[in-house]
């Protein structure tokens, strides 16, 4: 009675998963088979798994016939720059909030929590003047600015209870070895840190990386696009290139996934076991 | 090169509570002290404060000639071995014991010679590749200790090492630890609050209690000789029993407890008593466990008959809870005296070391001949 009940409960389990699983891989799979139709197949109704005549011929018209290689471009080096800043400033701000006492530690802290409850697109419009005011609009700048607005608190949050797990006494013992405050923080603590740094790291990437009002607003020469703002420009009002707009939409997901793929390897958890007595 | 090392008027507090208090002692080249005491008694912030990982409020350290109250840790040449190990969780053995010889750049072939040497005296050799998770708790605690003496720094510093090891570790680790000592000839501070790690390895013991020295000097100096009743009952095992009473003139010096025991001070200790131990003084009278024993083997006239109430039989000995005259005392007779809870005991008093205290100062009211 007891296993029936149980394999019941699995089957309901396993729909439900093999629903949502579903629900997720509709619109991949979609947008996929879109970006390998012919031109003159994109709104065909057939029932086909997988187009009869697959074509690579949305891809290259992308990259040829528009300024996507830009577009892409211009996103990687807003995000990594980003991510890189996000990730050192919020990596010493962390170790700063989690190591030292200092008046209105908790205050800061509390402080930069409530900035998390504030979406950055509230504050678009004085940022907008705050940008202009010191010639900001339309550079790589301002936007990295404002993104980071977005990344630092939680980036922080994250690498504070990261460096609150570490033991002290590693620091201290390196210290005692023969490096500085910096030293020990830099040789000893950011090693064993690298799980919290890549998941810090992927949170500004999938953050930044899709990402278009903040950019919309700011950027506004058409070189300076990210690949969002490129991608509107592929609607028209009469006419959206869908097999374009679907081609590049796929392209647009290897970036991140490779990102995802690579720091996976650093997402091992408990790499400071058995370094200090449990 | 081992170096002596200086504690000189030490004081440290932490926003305006202090926990250290005017704290002075040297120790010698090559010399094993130990500082103990009860937990946050401020023995460990001596530690860190020598280390440089604490600031002084008050005073210096001096390590050989050099003074090096406001040194960097790094600067200072010594090592420490933490409590909880404290190894690099993402580095070999190999590079752990490396890693201060690393930093200090030495060449490649003296890490190696330094390391394999250390691995050798520490039994570590199998174990060199392996990451500290896949060691036992006595093994990482030896790699914490192969990282210290890979340095041959000048003075060591062990906070508590032993105190996460099960007892049978801790004795053989103990062991080690004085052997180590005796080949390194190090300079050694060790902190603990185990009492039996004090007296088997010092040659000379700091007890600290509330941030003060309560007493220095050697073991067994501090257990004949406890300067007040706090390092009286700190050191020894079974701690000491404490008798409150007063002393009194009935044809000669004698001791009426609170609760009316009542014997006479025997003449062959009354001249170690200090002046002070006169009729009237109200006083703490001091027995050892191992210093009541049965009628047969006492060496005075001064006899007890106690009840027995709890029995702990340890296998060489039995320790054993007894009413005497209404205190509850603890005793420690050998094998094969096994009482049973309910038995009478004739017990004589062993009292060569006599133990007495001034309620009110707490301090002892008995000659130390080495003072």
């Amino acid at each position: 009675m007891r296993g029936n009940l149980s394999f019941t409960r699995k089957t309901i389990y396993h729909l439900v998963l093999i629903v949502a699983a579903i629900f997720s891989i509709l619109p991949l799979y979609r947008i996929i088979t879109v970006a390998l139709r012919p031109g003159d197949k994109i709104f065909t109704t057939n029932f086909e798994i997988f187009p009869e005549t697959p074509t690579l011929e949305n891809f290259t018209a992308v990259f040829s016939q528009t300024q996507f290689i830009t577009w892409l471009a211009n996103s990687l080096i807003v995000t990594i720059l980003t991510a890189f800043i996000s990730v050192i400033l919020s990596a010493t701000a962390g170790y700063a909030l989690s190591r030292f006492r200092f008046p209105m530690r908790s205050g800061v802290f509390m402080f930069l929590m409530a900035t998390q409850m504030m979406p950055a697109v509230m504050l678009l419009l004085p940022l907008y003047f705050m940008l202009r005011r010191f010639g900001l609009i339309d550079t790589y700048a301002g936007v990295i600015v404002v993104y980071m607005m977005t990344t630092l608190p939680f980036c922080i949050w994250l690498l504070k209870g990261y460096f609150d797990t570490i033991p002290r006494s590693l620091e201290q013992a390196a210290q005692v070895d023969g490096l500085t405050a910096i030293g020990a923080f830099w040789k000893v603590v950011l090693p064993l840190s690298t799980p919290s740094l890549a998941i810090a790291m992927l949170f500004c990437v999938t953050q930044i990386w899709n990402e278009y009002i903040v950019a919309r607003v700011i950027l506004q020469t058409a070189e300076l696009y990210t690949w969002p703002l490129g991608l509107f420009e592929l609607q028209g009002d009469f006419d959206t290139r869908w097999g374009m707009f679907a081609a590049a939409s796929v392209t647009v997901t290897v970036p991140v996934t490779a990102a995802f793929l690579y720091s996976s390897k650093w997402l091992l958890t408990g790499l400071t076991v058995g370094g200090v007595k449990g | 090169m081992a170096a002596s090392l200086d504690i000189i008027g030490v004081s440290k507090a932490y926003d305006k509570k202090r926990v250290l208090d005017d704290i002075s002692f040297q120790v010698n080249q090559g010399e094993f002290v130990v500082l103990v005491g009860p937990s946050g008694c401020g023995k460990s912030t001596v530690l860190r404060i020598v280390a440089g990982l604490e600031q002084v409020s008050e005073g210096s350290v001096r390590i050989g000639s050099r003074e090096v109250t406001k040194f960097e840790p790094k600067d200072r040449n010594i090592a420490m071995v933490f409590q909880d190990y404290a190894l690099y969780p993402h580095k070999s053995v190999y590079e752990n014991i490396a890693f201060g010889l690393r930093i200090r750049k030495f060449s490649p072939a003296d890490i190696d010679r330094r390391v394999q040497d250390a691995a050798e005296k520490l039994d570590l050799k199998s174990y060199l590749q392996r990451r500290p998770a896949a060691l036992s708790g006595g093994q990482r605690q030896r790699v914490a200790i192969g990282r210290a003496i890979v340095r041959q720094p000048d003075v060591f510093l062990f906070d508590e090492p032993l105190s996460n090891l099960d007892a049978k570790l801790r004795g053989s680790m103990r062991l080690s630890i004085a052997k180590l000592h005796k080949e390194l000839k190090a300079t050694i501070v060790y902190v603990t609050h185990d009492q039996i790690e004090a007296m088997t390895l010092a040659d000379k013991i700091v007890v600290l209690n509330d941030g003060v020295i309560q007493q220095m000097g050697a073991p067994l100096d501090l257990y004949y000789y406890p300067r007040n009743v706090f390092v009286a009952t700190f050191i020894g095992s079974p701690p000491m029993n404490m008798i409150h009473g007063r002393l009194a003139d009935e044809q000669g010096l004698t001791f009426i407890s609170d609760k009316g025991l009542q014997f006479k001070i025997p003449k062959t200790v009354l001249s170690h008593l200090l002046p002070e131990a006169r009729p009237g003084k109200k006083v703490v009278l001091g027995i050892r466990a191992e210093n009541l024993v049965d009628s047969q083997q006492g060496r005075t006239d001064i006899h007890f008959t106690a009840k027995v109430l709890v029995t702990e039989p340890l296998g060489a000995s039995t320790s054993v809870y007894c009413a005497i005259g209404g205190h509850e005392v603890q005793i420690t007779l050998p094998e094969p005296s096994r009482p049973s809870v309910g038995d009478q005991l004739n017990l004589t008093w062993w009292a060569e070391h006599i133990y007495l205290f001034d309620a009110e100062t707490t301090l002892s009211l008995v000659k130390n001949p080495g003072s």
